[in-house]
C-alpha cells in the first residue's frame, strides 16, 4: 500500500514560472530636499502586498527594487528590467534616512489607478510618481 | 627458618582462601548446543568469564560464601543462580538460555541510569540495535533515527513528539548522549550526529518525553542515548567499505540550473575497527571511518574523518576504568537553503537592495567551513561490595570552527571562527538495599567556555562561558511483585554571567504496572527544561541577517504526561507479536525562537507565550519464530498549539509513520524495506520566508528505502537503494530532501 501511494506522487515539483516583464518610469520632486545625511538611499520599490509596518521591508521575495536613484534634482527616471509577472498594490520611491537596515520610508507613491498596476509576462509598465517633500506620504497605510 | 616455614604456609593458606574456590559449567541454548560468548559475572564484582565455542567456562578466583551468578547474552534472556561456595570447593553450575526473539526483550539503561529490560521500564523508550544500524549502512546516525517511531528529523534538528520543532541549528531540545555522556557542542548546543562512531555502537535508546529529572537541561523533549560495544572476547577486526551514487533529480529545470545537474554524483567512505582483549582485565577497541561525499547539490560536498578509541581495564576484581576518547576532522560546504522552488540545486543569496553592480552577487546561501572536534569521557567505577557502587565520570569537549573563503578556499584566521570547551565530571552512587529497592544519588559540575566572533557577552567580549552544577536522585520501589513506583528529582543551577544565575528543581514520577506477564501498563509525569545555548543568547552580528543577542532569554519548561501500555503475546504458530501505545501530554513554556523584532530592527531569539503539544503513539512488532521475517509499524499523532494565537505551532506534522520489513529469501540472502511517512506541517513559520524565496513550501514526506544483503564467511555485501521511488521533499525549509541514492557495501569481518 505505501508503495502504491509513493509511486504515484512524486512529491515537490518546481512551481509554475510565473515570467517576467519590465517596469519603467519617472519621477518628479517638489519642494526642499532633507539633508544630505539623512539620504542614505534611495530606490523605486514596487511590492505585490500592501506593507503594514517596517519590518515589511524584509519581505524581499515580494517586491522588486530599482538601483540608485540620483538625490537632488528635480525630474529622473527608473527602470527595473525583470519583474516578476504579478499585480502589484504600493509602489513608489523609497528613501533610507539612517544606516539601519529598516530605515526606510516611503516619500512618493504611485497613485493612478488606486495605486495598482499589473505587469504581464513580456510587457513593460510605464508609470509616473511625484515626491512632494511638504507632504509626505503616511506610513503604514490606512 | 621454622618461623620463615611458618610465614610462607601461613602466606600460602590465605592465598588459598581466597583464590581456591572455582565455578565451572556449560551453557546451553534450548536446542541443546553450546553457547560462546555468553558473559557470566559474578554479581557485586568485576569476577567473571565468558564461554567457550562449545559453551563452557570457568571462574576462578571466585569468593568463598553465598554468591549470584548471572548469566547474559545478546539475544538471550539473563538467567541468575545462587550457590554457596565454601572454601577451596569447585562448583559445577550449568544454564540453558532461552532466546530473545523480539526487540521488546533488550536491555537499555537510559530509563532509570542502570540496566534493566526494555519491557520493564515505566516510560516510552524505543530501541536500535547494532543490527539495525548495519543493515541500513547507518553512516550518520539521523539515517537509523529516521526509522523510530515518534522521531521526525528536521535538517539535523531532532524531533521527539514534536518538541523541537526547527531552530536554525542552534539549540536542541533533545539530549545526545554517548554512553550516559552528554554530547554537546559548547557553542550552539546542536547534535554533533557525525562525531559519532556508528561502526562501534552496540545500541541507540531513545527516551521519549521529558528527562531532566535524569539529565538536566537539553533533555526537554527526549534523550538519544548512544552505547558504545563492550569489549569481546576474541579479537576482532573488521574492515567495511561503502560507495555510491547520487541519481540526478527528477525534474528538468532543476537539473539546467546547475552545470552538474544532469550527473550521477558519488560518494564513499572506508572504516577499520580492531577491539582486542590483552588479558582478562585490560582490553580495547579503536575504528577510523574517512567518507567523502560530492553532494546532490552545488556546495554542498563534505569530507569527514573521525576517530575513536575505547580502553577497558580491571586493575582489581571490584575496580574497572573505562575510556572513550574519538577525534572527528570535516570539511564542508554548507548549504543553507536554495534559490527558489525552481532552482533547488544551487544555493540562494540574501541581499537587501543592494546595488547589483556594486556589491559581490555570488550566493551567500552556502558558507563553508571547516571543524575539529575532540572528546574525552574516562569513567571509574567501583563496587564497595554487593549492594553499593559508585562510579565518576569525567568528561571533556572540544570545538574548532574556522570559516573557509570561497574565493581562495583557504581556512580564515581563528579570529573569525568559533573555538569552544565544555569540560566537567559527576559522581553516581547506587545502592541497592534489597531486591525490592534501588536508590541512585549523584552531583555533577560543567563548564562551557566559547570564543566567537559572533558572540558577544555581557560584558562586551567575545568569549564567554556558562557553568553548571547539578544533584539529582532517583528511587525505584517495588511495590508488590507487579507493582512498581519510580521517583526523581534533580537540581540545576546556571550561571548566566558574573551577576544572573538560573536554577530549576525537576521532578518525575511514574508507575508500572504488570498486569500480566510481559504485559505493562505505565503512568508518568514529570518536569523538563533547557537553558538558552550561547548561540541563543549571545549571537550579535550584522553581517549577513541582523541578529541582536538577548540577555533576557529565560530557559524554557515543559511538563508532560503520559499513559501507555506494552505487551508481548504469541501469535499462534506464526511467533510473536510485540506492542506499545500510549497517549501523552505536553505543556511548555517560553519556547526560544527567532523572530523579526520591529523594536531592534533586527532578528531576536525571544521568548513566546505557552503551548501544548497532544498526541498518540502506537507501535505494532512482529517477527516468526525463526527469525525469518520481522515487521513493524509505528505511527505517531500529534495536535499543538501556541496559547496565545490559537494557531498550530510551526513544522509540528500532525501524522509521522514508520515501517520496517525483513525478510530471509535463502540461506544468507536477506531483503529489507524501510518506509516513512510525515504528513506536511499545518503550519510554516514566516519569517525565514520574507527574504528566502519558497521558503514556506513543504510537502508530505514519503520516502521508501530498499536493502538486499548475502553473507558467506567473513565477507558480507550489501546494496542499498534510498528513497527508491524518487519522491522529492523538503528537508528543512529551503532544503531539497535527499534524493534517490545507490549505495554497494562491503564488509569483512575477522
Amino acid at each position: 500500500m505505501a508503495v502504491l501511494i509513493t509511486a504515484c506522487d512524486h512529491g515537490l515539483e518546481p512551481p509554475t514560472d510565473r515570467g517576467a516583464g519590465a517596469i519603467e518610469g519617472s519621477v518628479h520632486y517638489v519642494g526642499d530636499w532633507p539633508p544630505s545625511d539623512e539620504l542614505q538611499d534611495l530606490r523605486f520599490v514596487a511590492m505585490r502586498f500592501i506593507p503594514q509596518d517596517t519590518t515589511d521591508f524584509f519581505r524581499l521575495n515580494d517586491m522588486e527594487i530599482s538601483v540608485g536613484l540620483s538625490s537632488n534634482v528635480s525630474d529622473d527616471v527608473f527602470s527595473i528590467a525583470l519583474a516578476q509577472a504579478g499585480t502589484y498594490f504600493y509602489s513608489g520611491i523609497a528613501q533610507k534616512f539612517d544606516e539601519d537596515l529598516l530605515s526606510w520610508r516611503p516619500i512618493g507613491l504611485y497613485a493612478d489607478n488606486g495605486g495598482i498596476f499589473v505587469v504581464r509576462s513580456g510587457e513593460t509598465v510605464s508609470i509616473s510618481i511625484t515626491v512632494d517633500f511638504d507632504n509626505l506620504p503616511v506610513f503604514p497605510p490606512r | 627458618m621454622k618461623y620463615l616455614f611458618l610465614i610462607l604456609s601461613c602466606l600460602l593458606f590465605s592465598a588459598q582462601s581466597s583464590a581456591g574456590q572455582s565455578v565451572e559449567g556449560i551453557i546451553t541454548g534450548e536446542d541443546g548446543l553450546g553457547i560462546p560468548g555468553v558473559n557470566i559475572l559474578i554479581e557485586g564484582t568485576l569476577i567473571g568469564a565468558a564461554s567457550d565455542v562449545d559453551g563452557r567456562y570457568l571462574i576462578e578466583d571466585a569468593p568463598a560464601g553465598t554468591i549470584v551468578l548471572r548469566f547474559s547474552a545478546i539475544g538471550f534472556f539473563d538467567e541468575r543462580r545462587t550457590i554457596r561456595l565454601e572454601d577451596l570447593a569447585r562448583e559445577t553450575v550449568s544454564v540453558t538460555l532461552k532466546e530473545k526473539i523480539l526487540l521488546a526483550d533488550e536491555v537499555v539503561v537510559s530509563a532509570s541510569r542502570r540496566e534493566q529490560p526494555a519491557l520493564s521500564v515505566p516510560v516510552s523508550i524505543s530501541v536500535l540495535s547494532s543490527d539495525d544500524l548495519l543493515r541500513r549502512n547507518t553512516i550518520v546516525l539521523d539515517d537509523a533515527l529516521r526509522t523510530v517511531s515518534g522521531v521526525h528529523i528536521l535538517g539535523n534538528q531532532i524531533n521527539i513528539r514534536g518538541s523541537s520543532g526547527f531552530a536554525y541549528n542552534t539549540g536542541s531540545r533533545v539530549l545526545l548522549m554517548l554512553d550516559g555522556m552528554p554530547l554537546l557542542t559548547p557553542d550552539s548546543d546542536g547534535i554533533p550526529l557525525e562525531a559519532l562512531p556508528t561502526t562501534e555502537i552496540e545500541r541507540v535508546e531513545v527516551l521519549k518525553g521529558p528527562g531532566s529529572a535524569l539529565y538536566g537541561s537539553g533533555a526537554l523533549g527526549g534523550v538519544i542515548n548512544v552505547v558504545t560495544r563492550d569489549l569481546p572476547d576474541q579479537p576482532t577486526t573488521t574492515i567495511k567499505t561503502f560507495g555510491g551514487l547520487w541519481d540526478p533529480v527528477r525534474h528538468k529545470v532543476w537539473r539546467d540550473g546547475w552545470k552538474h545537474g544532469d550527473e550521477y554524483r558519488p560518494f564513499w567512505g572506508v572504516s577499520a575497527s580492531h577491539a582486542t582483549r590483552k588479558s582478562p582485565g585490560f582490553g580495547w577497541w579503536t575504528s577510523l571511518t574517512f567518507r567523502r561525499d560530492a553532494g546532490f547539490t552545488a556546495l554542498s560536498g563534505r569530507d569527514v574523518f573521525h576517530g575513536f578509541a575505547k580502553t577497558s581495564w580491571r586493575p582489581r576484581p571490584s575496580i574497572k576504568i573505562e575510556s572513550l576518547v574519538g577525534i572527528m576532522a570535516r570539511q564542508r560546504d554548507n548549504f543553507l537553503f536554495w534559490n527558489s522552488a525552481r532552482d533547488v540545486l544551487n544555493p540562494g543569496r540574501v541581499s537587501f537592495g543592494e546595488d547589483a553592480s556594486a556589491v559581490d552577487q555570488s550566493p551567500n546561501g552556502a558558507p563553508d567551513d571547516f571543524v575539529r572536534q575532540i572528546s574525552f569521557l574516562p569513567v571509574f567505577t567501583h563496587f564497595v561490595n554487593s549492594k553499593v557502587f559508585y562510579e565518576v565520570r569525567l568528561r571533556a569537549f572540544g570545538t574548532l570552527v574556522q570559516p573557509i573563503d570561497d574565493d581562495t578556499q583557504k581556512r580564515k584566521d581563528l579570529s573569525e571562527g568559533t573555538l569552544g570547551a565544555r569540560y566537567g565530571g559527576e559522581f553516581q552512587g547506587n545502592w541497592i538495599p534489597n531486591e525490592d529497592r534501588r536508590v541512585v544519588v549523584g552531583f555533577s559540575r560543567d563548564a562551557i567556555t566559547t570564543k566567537s566572533s559572533f558572540f558577544v557577552t555581557t560584558d562586551g567580549d567575545a568569549l564567554g562561558g556558562q557553568p553548571e552544577v547539578a544533584m539529582f536522585t532517583h528511587i525505584e520501589e517495588q511495590l508488590s511483585s507487579t507493582l512498581q513506583l519510580v521517583g526523581g528529582l534533580r537540581y540545576d543551577h546556571y550561571r548566566i554571567d558574573a551577576s544572573k544565575t538560573e536554577s530549576r528543581v525537576s521532578p518525575k514520577i511514574s508507575l508500572a504496572y504488570e498486569w500480566r506477564p510481559k504485559n505493562l501498563i505505565r503512568v508518568a509525569w514529570g518536569h523538563g527544561f533547557r537553558v538558552p545555548s550561547f548561540a541563543e543568547r549571545f549571537t550579535d552580528n550584522r553581517e549577513f541577517l541582523p541578529i541582536v543577542r538577548n540577555l533576557e532569554l529565560k530557559p524554557e519548561r515543559s511538563q508532560s504526561f503520559e499513559v501507555g501500555i506494552r505487551g508481548v503475546s504469541p501469535f499462534g504458530s506464526l511467533g510473536l507479536v510485540s506492542w506499545d501505545a500510549s497517549a501523552f501530554w505536553n505543556t511548555y513554556q517560553r519556547f526560544i525562537e527567532p523572530r523579526l523584532v520591529p523594536a531592534e530592527q533586527a532578528f531576536q531569539f525571544v521568548n513566546l507565550g505557552d503551548a501544548t503539544i497532544v498526541g498518540a503513539e502506537s507501535m505494532l512488532e512482529w517477527r516468526t519464530r525463526s527469525g525469518d521475517v520481522q515487521a513493524s509499524v509505528g505511527y505517531t499523532y500529534l495536535s499543538s498549539e501556541e496559547a496565545d494565537s490559537g494557531d498550530e505551532l510551526p513544522f509540528r506534522p500532525k501524522h509521522h509513520i514508520v515501517s520496517t520489513l525483513e525478510v530471509r529469501l535463502i540461506g544468507s540472502l536477506r531483503a529489507g524495506a524501510d518506509f516513512r511517512y510525515t504528513s506536511e506541517p499545518d503550519r510554516v513559520e514566516s519569517d525565514f520566508a520574507r527574504f528566502v524565496t519558497d521558503a514556506g513550501i513543504m510537502v508530505d514526506t514519503k520516502v521508501l528505502d530498499l536493502r538486499l544483503s548475502a553473507q558467506k564467511g567473513p565477507v558480507k555485501l550489501a546494496i542499498l537503494i534510498n528513497n527508491a521511488l524518487e519522491y522529492h521533499y523538503v528537508d528543512r525549509p529551503a532544503l531539497l530532501g535527499e534524493p534517490r541514492r545507490f549505495t554497494f557495501q562491503a564488509t569483512w569481518t575477522r
